[in-house]
């Protein structure tokens, strides 16, 4: 390249016409795999995002298999449908502790509670029942033997937050066997539809024959059900 | 002059295909990697959750028993996270070594199994205290037994000493072996006071009340 020294040198368009020399040159050598500034930054771009997106892809499951772990045991009310009932039977810390926590969307309801005539399914003609409100509770199921203990009488309770919302008195006949079928209808969290009764606790108390021993549960017999009925 | 004006004109390239599929590719990615972030930590901020409310075990190696000592805060009340290999026999073994007598119960799964365990000690209604087991797949509630076992508790209450299974680490161990679960001991000021009257086949136990064994131990059934 050379230069004419009789014109003024103009440092600025000698500078522009190496550099247009030099990129001409270059783009004649440039290889097929040689790209600009933008492409490159336009690919370490495209490549960090779908790094990302593998990245999340792969510790999603990693996550969710630490949840299906842990779920389970923290047994929490878990409301995915607001219009549907939601149940949960707590973590037992005792012997025939029934604890649940519920939620009930806005409507009446009521709680009811039998101890004779249990079937395995269906509901008895004759049983107690409260009005039982809207929104977020514990139920708990007591059954409570009153002393002496040769009495053989108690009382069998449905406690909505830490206070008793109905109960029955049995007399000894109800006590004689201690061996019974059946308990929670529900443990993990569970959701239902308003249109029908969500049994909570089923319990069918055994029967003893003439030669004394202890027989399975006839199909109706002295037991425990509770149920919440959604009122029209 | 043509130069400059030229340079000047022209800040700007075509973009080439090359060029117009990385943008397209750039915000595809973006659009997955952003709707799979927001995926990601909702997943997260749950498992912290959860993480809160029970422990979690880091499982070393899942052909082995894993457990650790949770602190329930209450007391005479304890649990385990437990983590229980496929086909284990949670052979669980409780023995009344102060006024003899023992009882155990197994369950078998073919799955491994995690879970919480309990064993709690409380009175009943009419003033007799009970333990309350449960692990894996059944629960149980017995007296504690003897008079002098009920005078025990009676009388120390809290102050009676007991040693926790995983209480400072995850104890992982094989199958095939065994771990003392809990063991109740005698208060300091009983120990010699009782040593003399401790059954005598039960001597290298001392100064054990009671205590729950998991895992198959040689004198099992």
């Amino acid at each position: 390249m050379t230069v004419d020294s009789s014109e003024p040198t103009d440092f600025r368009s000698v500078s522009a016409s190496n550099v247009e020399h030099t990129s001409a040159r270059a783009a004649t050598s440039r290889s097929r795999w040689q790209v600009g500034l933008r492409t490159l930054l336009l690919l370490m771009a495209a490549a960090g995002v779908w790094f990302a997106y593998i990245a999340n892809r792969r510790e999603i499951p990693r996550v969710q298999s630490r949840i299906d772990v842990l779920q389970p045991l923290v047994r929490e009310l878990k409301i995915d449908d607001l219009s549907q009932i939601a149940v949960v039977l707590l973590e037992p810390h005792w012997y025939d502790e029934f604890r649940w926590r519920i939620y009930l969307p806005e409507g009446k309801y009521r709680l009811c509670l039998a101890t004779r005539q249990v079937a395995q399914d269906g509901f008895p003609p004759s049983f107690v029942h409260r009005p039982l409100p809207a929104g977020q509770h514990l139920l708990e199921l007591k059954h409570i033997l009153k002393p002496p203990l040769e009495s053989k009488e108690g009382r069998i309770s449905i406690w909505l937050n830490n206070t008793e919302l109905v109960g029955v008195d049995e007399k000894p006949d109800w006590h004689t066997h201690n061996s019974s079928m059946g308990g929670s209808q529900i443990s993990t969290c569970q959701q239902f539809p308003l249109s029908k009764p969500v049994t909570l606790f089923r319990r069918q108390r055994a029967t003893s024959g003439k030669d004394g021993a202890t027989y399975a549960p006839k199909a109706i017999c002295d037991g425990i059900l509770v149920w919440i009925e959604p009122l029209p | 002059m043509t130069d400059d004006a030229s340079s000047q004109t022209r800040p700007f390239t075509m973009p080439s295909i090359i060029d117009v599929a990385l943008v397209c590719l750039l915000i595809v990615g973006a659009f997955m990697a952003w709707r799979s972030g927001v995926e990601r930590r909702q997943l997260e901020a749950h498992l912290a959750h959860l993480q809160t409310c029970v422990e979690e075990i880091d499982l070393v190696d899942p052909t082995k028993v894993h457990i650790r000592a949770i602190d329930t805060k209450q007391p005479f009340h304890f649990a385990w996270r437990v983590y229980l290999p496929p086909a284990f026999d949670a052979k669980i073994r409780s023995r009344f070594t102060l006024s003899g007598g023992s009882s155990w119960s197994s369950s078998t799964s073919t799955n491994a199994a995690h879970f919480i365990a309990r064993v709690r000690i409380r009175k009943n209604d009419f003033g007799e205290w009970e333990i309350y087991e449960a692990f894996h797949q059944g629960s149980s509630r017995s007296s504690l037994g003897s008079p002098k076992i009920q005078e025990l508790f009676d009388k120390y209450g809290e102050a009676i000493p007991f040693e926790q299974l995983g209480a400072n680490q995850t104890e992982v161990f094989a199958p095939h072996e065994s771990r003392e679960l809990l063991k109740i001991l005698l208060p300091m000021a009983v120990r010699e006071e009782l040593k003399p009257t401790y059954p005598k086949h039960q001597e290298a136990r001392f100064p054990e009340i009671m205590s729950i064994s998991v895992g198959k131990t040689e004198d099992d059934p």
